[in-house]
């Protein structure tokens, strides 16, 4: 036999149940713009008589309970997700270093190097064709050495931008160990919490957002830990291509050196090498790559150019007489430079042949110029001309660009879908949350009766009984 | 499917980013005309837009040698015209000079005559265009001809000493010889008119119809025979500057194809991308305009 106040009692259950519920849609609609935030669902339990064991057959029931508010989430997508956006910032991030680098060339313009090159050759072609003639001379020494400062300002662009992704790639480092520290914080959190059954959606929320973050810098994949008997203790560690980044409780610092393994970005050294599944440090690290490959191949055409213009220069003779000069000092892209000699006097460019035995060298002879502008159309760089070898190279460089940009396309696109995803599974639907809101004002303001009516019978019972 | 609120103000955001980008991208391409504005544009044909347009910066560059050769060659060939008709007043005068009725006094003119000749040549020998001497070989800084009295040397380049040619390259590994070298064009001409003014004013008839005649004629001819050489120079710069203007017109036609936007679709390509993006912006405006909250009280 249920006691009298029993019925108050379920009442004042179903409102304390209700209200718990409302308070959650609210919780839910506050966060409706919240980043990362997993809607929450509380579950409804029928709570059992009071004593079922007691043999009586129409035992009611003691109400209704909220017995627990767990988020609706999907572990398989989340992660797919996070892959697609650490793709994303790799390839945003590469895509940003090679845009300025492609920037720095200026191709095709007038003034940029393939002009410039074009132009000291002609520049020579024009000295064979008037020797004599001084201001020609200087034009080409003009010409020279705009080439020679466009061959340094282009080196000295892509150097800084390798030591800006260099310094970019060690800030993204501190970042990510700062935030591995606060996943495992949170790890810890969260077996508190729920050690004592409390509800850990937010703080999970607030943990997936962090591991996000670190798939988006270094490429780092969480998994979820087990205990022995293979039941999720709800941590999650942190690797990143094997590198144990958070381990329960404890986090890592990462290596701070970075390297290629078999061409895949990674962090660490030759010997233990962490490969990098995409992130902005992945990103970084291509972009240096990319570049110290742009600067080699710009100074194998620097030091062509050089070695052969001075070759030819050597065996000739200025206006003045002067012979064996180099045209340009210095041994590739990085400080070529006209000779100093020849910059302060157009007269000692070697224009002329050697004369014969006893003479002097003709002012007319036009001869060794004109085998300096005829190494425009030879094949000195790997089988190529200068200009055809320097073209291909910014050829490369725009075919890098675009494809980095078609990645970067491409990653955007798919992260968005699995962020849709993502939404129709875990996103908050105001709609939904609106009627929610109605049917637990409409079922809170239905118990709120039971108590009047309970009040109503008791009222009877006490007061009105025995008068 | 379960929609969630904020779905629609991803897609809306991510759609009007992608229908700006695509606008932007076109509005480049109308505004500056070309289709190629950094390598990236256009990876497979950059590398031939700027093997074009160094060959076109090589033909201009081969024109103005073109050029240079050609008022070179015009400055020596006019010396050579002039030279020619002096030689055929020298015959005149060889030709007076063989009749036996003159007097001393009017030989003695003649060979005057004549040695003014030879001094006028010896000057159109040092024949300039700019500072360059003409018949200098490659010694092109210094008068060829040294003059003194009616002794003329010529102290240019020579084929001996390896400095009588002045080479030009017109084309691509095309080269012109432009000069003729004062030794060969000259050759024999002084010795000629020397000898025609000393058999004028000493009477040498026999030797003046004869040896005098014949030597100018020679002399004539060489000049002649140089100037048909430098005619065919000619010929062949006119011929060869028409072929670089053909080429560079192609290569110009060719980069213009590879660089510039083609605008007529270019404009049909902003109005469709104007329109997305118009959309896109409407569907935003009209997609968050209702929900269940409009109908609570």
């Amino acid at each position: 036999m249920p006691g009298s106040f029993s019925g108050i009692e379920i009442g004042a259950r179903a409102l304390s149940a209700y209200q718990g519920l409302i308070d959650l849609t609210g919780h839910n609609i506050a966060n409706v713009n919240t980043p990362g935030y997993t809607r929450q669902q509380g579950e409804l339990q029928s709570s059992p008589p009071d004593d079922p064991l007691n043999g009586i057959p129409a035992a009611v029931g003691t109400g209704v309970e909220l017995a627990a508010i767990t988020g609706v989430r999907d572990r398989y997508l989340q992660s797919r997700l996070d892959a697609a956006l650490s793709d994303q910032s790799r390839y945003d991030q590469l895509h940003t270093v090679l845009q300025r680098v492609q920037a720095a060339y200026s191709e095709p313009n007038a003034g940029a190097l393939s002009d410039l090159l074009t132009q000291f050759f002609n520049s020579f072609q024009a000295i064979s064709a008037n020797p004599e003639d001084v201001g020609t001379r200087q034009v080409a020494l003009n010409q020279a050495n705009a080439l020679a400062t466009r061959f340094r300002a282009l080196w000295a662009d892509l150097s800084s931008a390798a030591q800006d992704a260099a310094s970019q790639i060690q800030d993204r480092i501190a970042q990510a160990n700062q935030i591995a520290r606060q996943v495992a914080d949170l790890n810890a959190h969260i077996a508190a919490v729920a050690a004592q059954k409390g509800s850990t959606s937010d703080l999970e929320d607030q943990r997936d957002q962090l591991v996000q973050q670190l798939g988006k810098l270094v490429g780092a994949e969480a998994s979820p830990v087990r205990d022995a008997r293979g039941i999720a203790t709800g941590a999650v560690n942190v690797t990143v291509g094997g590198f144990l980044l958070v381990d329960g409780n404890e986090s890592a610092s990462l290596p701070t050196t970075t390297t290629l393994v078999a061409g895949i970005p990674a962090l660490g050294n030759d010997q233990s090498a962490y490969p990098m599944s995409g992130g902005e440090v992945a990103g970084l690290v291509e972009a240096q790559n990319h570049i110290a490959q742009y600067q080699s191949q710009l100074n194998g055409l620097a030091s062509a150019l050089i070695t052969q213009v001075n070759q030819i220069h050597q065996a000739g003779y200025g206006l003045d007489g002067s012979t064996g000069r180099a045209f340009f000092r210095g041994s590739g892209a990085a400080d070529i430079a006209v000779d100093p000699a020849v910059a302060a006097d157009p007269k000692t460019i070697a224009a002329a042949s050697a004369p014969a035995p006893g003479m002097q060298p003709a002012p007319g002879d036009g001869e060794v110029a004109r085998a300096i502008a005829d190494l425009a159309s030879a094949r000195i760089v790997n089988g190529a001309t200068l200009t055809d070898a320097y073209a291909a190279h910014v050829a490369r460089v725009g075919s890098d660009v675009a494809a980095a940009i078609s990645q970067a396309t491409n990653a955007a696109a798919l992260s968005q879908q699995l962020q849709a995803l993502r939404n129709t599974i875990s996103g908050v639907s105001l709609d939904e949350e609106l009627t929610h809101m109605i049917q637990y004002q409409r079922a809170y303001q239905a118990a709120a009766r039971i108590v009047t009516v309970m009040d109503d019978l008791l009222n009877r019972v006490i007061n009105g009984m025995g008068q | 499917m379960r929609v969630a609120s904020n779905m629609s103000v991803d897609r809306s955001l991510y759609d009007m980013e992608a229908a700006a980008d695509r606008l932007t991208r076109v509005q480049e391409q109308i505004s500056s005309g070309k289709h190629l504005n950094r390598p990236s544009d256009d990876p497979a044909h950059v590398a031939q837009d700027l093997s074009l347009r160094a060959a076109q910066s090589n033909i201009t560059q081969f024109q103005s040698n073109i050029a240079t050769a050609r008022a070179f060659i015009g400055t020596a060939d006019n010396a050579l015209s002039q030279v020619s008709t002096l030689l055929r007043q020298a015959r005149q005068l060889a030709v007076q000079g063989a009749t036996d009725t003159l007097d001393p006094t009017a030989r003695q003119g003649l060979a005057d005559q004549a040695t003014s000749i030879l001094q006028q040549i010896a000057s159109l020998g040092n024949a300039q265009i700019g500072d360059r001497y003409v018949f200098a070989g490659r010694r092109t800084s210094a008068p060829p001809f040294q003059v003194q009295g009616t002794k003329v040397t010529y102290v240019g380049g020579t084929a001996a000493s390896g400095d009588a040619s002045i080479n030009v390259e017109i084309a691509p590994g095309e080269v012109l010889q432009i000069n003729a070298p004062g030794d060969q064009a000259f050759e024999g001409i002084f010795d000629t008119l020397n000898r025609l003014a000393n058999d004028l004013s000493t009477g040498q008839i026999s030797s003046l119809s004869q040896n005098d005649l014949s030597a100018i004629d020679r002399a004539i001819a060489n000049v002649n025979g140089t100037r048909a050489v430098f005619g065919t120079n000619v010929q062949r710069l006119d011929q060869t500057k028409t072929r670089l203007d053909d080429a560079s017109a192609t290569m110009a036609a060719l980069q213009s194809k590879i660089e510039d936007a083609d605008i007529p679709q270019a404009v049909v390509a902003l109005n469709e991308a104007q329109n997305a993006y118009q959309a896109a912006l409407a569907a935003t405006a009209r997609g968050f305009q209702q929900s269940l909250l409009d109908f609570l009280r």
